[in-house]
């Protein structure tokens, strides 16, 4: 048996086209999470005890091996994949596969994330940003959380060492225009900010995107995502790639 | 043996048959050469009633009949002389009967010629009186009865009506009847020969009453297709070839429309080159230079070929072969054109608009066809900008449809792809296009043009022009599918029984050899009705003077259909195609052996017949229904609809990677496959990444077709 110790596998999606852009990517699921958001699209994976189901290694790098051809990258999702020190190995073994890896974190274990940039075992770092940071992001996050991680970690991808993107979901009555405004100062300069809606709970488009358009005063590259666009000419998404904001 | 019950007279009434009175006509004959005795006369008209009784069985004789008869009986019993004198009474009697009709005045307040009874033929709008002589005619002609024969079945169809009192009957009653007596007389074949198609008052009136929406056609339209269909299967087909289809073994397609062709492909540059063969005088292609004259006779043409094609017709590479005229135009100019003729192509049914991309090498080199119809200098390939603003012109106009009516009335586009397509920007960016129509509106179908020489058909049969020498002009990428004759693979594995496999194959082998044979016969229907001066097909078949057709029926494809792999192997083997490795390879075992009976048939017969996945949702369901009516012991486990040809179960439990692949596998032995891929089940997918998904597909598969969509329609 590999990876004996890596970190708990709670379920993979073999092939998805919706989870990194312009990517055909297989999505890795690690269980356990530090915080209880109120709308968490994966409450299933916040426990890590073992008798929540885990998938054996063996099967998750049997599955991306036999896509070899199809997918370019894996995504790693949580649950908070950096909580576990054990994640690395678990990115050691997909880089001999020569796979690009994404990595999606609530950034607040800085140290890990400097140490998977720091070895090369990520291409790519989504990270959500789910609340201004003052007391509303404890709020947001249901528990209390350790603002000054969320510092460093924005602070590390905003050093620009690897690719990364900031994002924010936004729900009903949770968010203000104004704190989203404050969340884009707070990592202004950023590449990429990507706001998304939560089906049937978020804001419609036309609101996401008055507020992608006030964000885009601080962030480059400001994104809507995440929202069917039934009423919407597919040209005007399409044509230049995603809408896009600038500022 | 019966004795002559009755005798005809000559104005039609019948009398009781008298032996005596022939007796004394006898008598009175020998008189008049000396006899005098009057029983040789009774034992003569004995041996006469005798005689008719023989000749006469069931049927009237008439008074001619019988003085024949007496004729006959005279001479071959030695009686000469008496012969002699009947001989010359008859004649007198008759010079007598004709001077006595010439003096007649006509009958006054009769409408029509004496005859005992009138027939009401409704078919041929005519009225007249039931003539044996008429009668006896068409059943030589219709039941390729002997002459004798003939007479003998019209003359008691006659007296049958006669019998029955009936002063008129119908073209229908009259019908029956002629089959009632050659049935009586065992004469099946001959009834057979006649053949005949009815349609029942009921079906009639539900044609022109329907019921539901969901009848197509006109009443006229719907009745001619049944009537046509019951032809094609008493008539056209073998015998054992209906009864397949009718049980639900296989499918013959079209049949309700038995002269038309299964798909058509018409190139632009045909016409711009030539016209249109079935409009008199002489064809000035400078005359149609401006693209929107030839927009307006491209319609003309395609809206005269489309009756004649029951499934499919398709524009090839039209933004190729129009770039030419329109080189130089603004974008604005280029959607203002694919607007007018999406607008002149609206509401034919099942035309399909191919917009080339990259084609290959041996197509894009081509001399380019200039404005006046002649070759320039210049190739395809100089105008592929154009090519491809137009192509993305096509594109917007129809997702937008502004003025365009609804939107399932215009022409579907089709994006063709050749060889490193997918590798140059400025065809990406048509694709991304193409992209965003098929996840916000409808679904696009992409084909994958993977060899040099390039392919042409319609979105569910496709041919790769193998006669490179043709290429050599682009007016001649035209190309005719004549019919399509479907295997309905399920019911082999319901007749083989579950997990007998080479039982499957040996009823695999003997549907395909069914179905082929229908394809042949319905080849044999097509090919008679494009050769017939003023046939159904010569408009399009023949060509005129130095016109070639615009069909070349020499050059046709006929194309075999498979439907419901995946529950047959299911059936047979208790896994679908998407659950092992080995239902998978079975899958491609029984293609394989589909396509080698059919190759070997081809050959022997000398047509091009290809093998292409039936995924017309309506004949999948058609077969499911059939094949639960015909084992309702498996009613449960058979579904509403069978799987389209060869493809996983949509709601199969795989990602999209295994899907293209084991399809891709599957489609290798058939000419027209499509996997459907619908990507919107989990968000949005970006359009750069449904490109690198055809990217991967055209690269690790053998996929011949995708349908792009966000999810089914």
């Amino acid at each position: 048996m590999i990876g004996s110790s890596t970190p708990p596998i709670r379920g993979i999606i073999e092939s998805s086209l919706t989870h990194w852009d312009g990517r055909i990517v297989a999505v890795v699921f690690v269980g356990g999470c530090n915080l209880r958001c109120g709308g968490c699209p994966s409450p299933h994976l916040i426990g890590d005890g073992c008798d929540q189901g885990e998938i054996p290694l063996d099967s998750v790098l049997d599955a991306i091996y036999r896509r070899r051809r199809w997918i370019d990258g894996v995504v790693i999702k949580g649950g908070e994949p950096l909580l576990k020190p054990e994640v690395l190995e678990l990115l050691e073994l997909l880089r001999d596969f020569g796979l690009e890896i994404r990595i999606d974190t609530n950034g607040t274990c800085p140290e890990a994330l400097s140490e998977v940039i720091r070895r090369d075992l990520v291409d790519f770092v989504s990270m959500e940003v789910k609340a201004p940071l003052t007391g509303q992001y404890h709020r947001v996050a249901g528990t209390t959380v350790d603002l000054g991680a969320i510092f460093d970690s924005i602070g590390i991808l905003l050093s620009g060492e690897v690719d990364y993107e900031f994002r924010t979901v936004v729900y009903d009555g949770q968010l203000t225009s104004d704190d989203v405004m404050a969340i884009a100062r707070t990592i202004k300069g950023a590449r990429r900010y990507v706001l998304r809606a939560v089906k049937d709970k978020g804001p419609s488009r036309t609101v996401l995107r008055g507020l992608a358009r006030s964000a885009g005063r601080h962030v480059a590259g400001c994104h809507v995502d995440g929202r069917p666009q039934d009423r919407e000419t597919p040209f005007a998404l399409f044509a230049d790639g995603d809408e896009r904001m600038n500022a | 043996m019966k004795p002559v019950p009755r005798i005809r007279k000559r104005d039609g009434e019948l009398v009781e048959f008298d032996e005596s009175r022939i007796a004394d006509a006898i008598y009175k004959a020998a008189l008049s050469v000396g006899g005098e005795d009057r029983f040789i006369a009774e034992e003569l008209a004995g041996v006469v009633s005798l005689f008719l009784e023989k000749s006469f069985q069931g049927v009237i004789p008439t008074i001619e009949d019988v003085q024949d008869m007496v004729e006959k009986v005279l001479i071959e019993t030695g009686h000469a002389g008496t012969a002699k004198s009947y001989i010359l009474y008859r004649e007198e009697r008759t010079r007598i009967r004709d001077a006595e009709a010439r003096t007649r005045p006509p009958v006054q307040g009769r409408l029509f010629d004496p005859g005992p009874v009138l027939v009401l033929d409704a078919a041929e709008e005519q009225v007249g009186p039931l003539s044996g002589e008429v009668l006896s005619r068409k059943l030589v002609a219709e039941a390729r009865l002997s002459p004798r024969t003939a007479d003998e079945v019209a003359r008691a169809v006659e007296d049958r009506a006669l019998q029955l009192g009936l002063e008129s009957v119908t073209g229908t009653l009259l019908a029956r009847l002629i089959d009632v007596e050659l049935i009586s007389r065992g004469l099946l074949k001959a009834v057979d020969n006649r053949g005949g198609v009815l349609v029942p008052r009921q079906s009639v009136e539900r044609s022109l009453y329907p019921k539901t929406h969901a009848r197509s056609g006109t009443p006229a339209e719907r009745i001619a297709e049944r009537v046509l269909r019951q032809y094609a299967l008493e008539e056209q087909l073998p015998r054992s070839c209906a009864e397949a289809h009718l049980d639900g073994r296989i499918r013959v397609i079209g049949l309700g429309r038995p002269s038309a062709l299964f798909a058509a492909t018409l190139s632009a540059d045909a016409i711009r080159t030539w016209g249109i063969p079935w409009l008199k005088g002489r064809f000035r292609p400078e005359a149609v230079a401006d693209p929107r004259r030839f927009t307006a006779l491209l319609g003309r043409a395609v809206r005269g070929i489309a009756p004649h094609v029951s499934d499919g017709l398709s524009l090839c590479r039209l933004n190729m072969l129009l770039a030419p005229l329109l080189a130089g135009r603004s974008k604005t100019d280029l959607r203002e054109e694919a607007w007018h003729l999406l607008s002149e192509m609206a509401g034919i049914p099942g035309l399909e608009i191919d917009l080339g991309l990259a084609p290959p090498p041996i197509f894009a080199s081509r001399k380019a066809r200039g404005p006046d119809g002649n070759s320039l200098e210049e190739t395809y390939a100089r105008f592929t900008g154009t090519s491809l603003q137009l192509a993305s012109a096509f594109l917007e106009v129809r997702g937008t449809a502004a003025g365009l009516g609804p939107r399932s009335e215009l022409p579907r586009l089709t994006l063709t792809l050749g060889p490193d397509a997918l590798d140059q920007d400025e065809v990406l960016a048509v694709v991304s296009r193409a992209i965003g129509e098929a996840m916000a509106r409808e679904p696009v179908l992409i084909v994958f043009d993977r060899e040099d020489l390039p392919i042409l058909g319609t979105s569910r049969t496709r041919v790769r022009m193998e006669d490179a020498a043709r290429l050599t002009d682009t007016a001649n990428l035209s190309v005719a599918v004549g019919g399509r004759v479907v295997i309905n693979l399920p019911r082999a594995a319901y007749r083989a029984g579950e997990g007998h496999i080479g039982d499957f194959m040996r009823e695999i082998e003997a549907q395909a050899e069914l179905a082929l044979a229908a394809l042949a016969a319905r080849s044999r229907v097509i090919m008679r009705s494009a050769a017939a001066p003023d046939g159904a097909l010569s408009p399009i078949t023949e060509g005129r003077g130095d016109i070639p057709p615009l069909l070349n029926m020499g050059g046709a494809a006929w194309s075999l259909g498979v439907a419901g792999l995946n529950e047959a192997i299911g059936y047979l083997t208790g896994e679908e195609l998407h659950e092992s490795d080995e239902a998978a390879k079975l899958g491609v075992k029984t293609l394989g052996l589909v396509r080698l009976v059919s190759s070997g048939f081809a050959r022997a017969e000398n047509l091009a017949i290809g093998l292409d996945a039936e995924d017309d949702p309506a004949i999948c369901r058609v077969l499911a229904d059939l094949d639960r009516a015909e084992y309702p012991r498996l009613t449960d486990r058979i579904p509403a609809a069978y799987t389209p040809g060869v493809a996983l179960r949509s709601d199969a439990p795989v990602d999209l990677a295994v899907r293209l692949e084991t399809e891709g596998r599957l489609g290798i032995p058939l000419r027209t496959a499509t996997v459907r891929c619908f990507l919107g089940e989990d968000g949005h997918p970006a359009p750069e990444t449904i490109i690198a998904l055809m990217w991967k597909t055209w690269h690790n598969t053998r996929v011949k077709q995708m349908l792009l969509g966000r999810r089914e329609p």
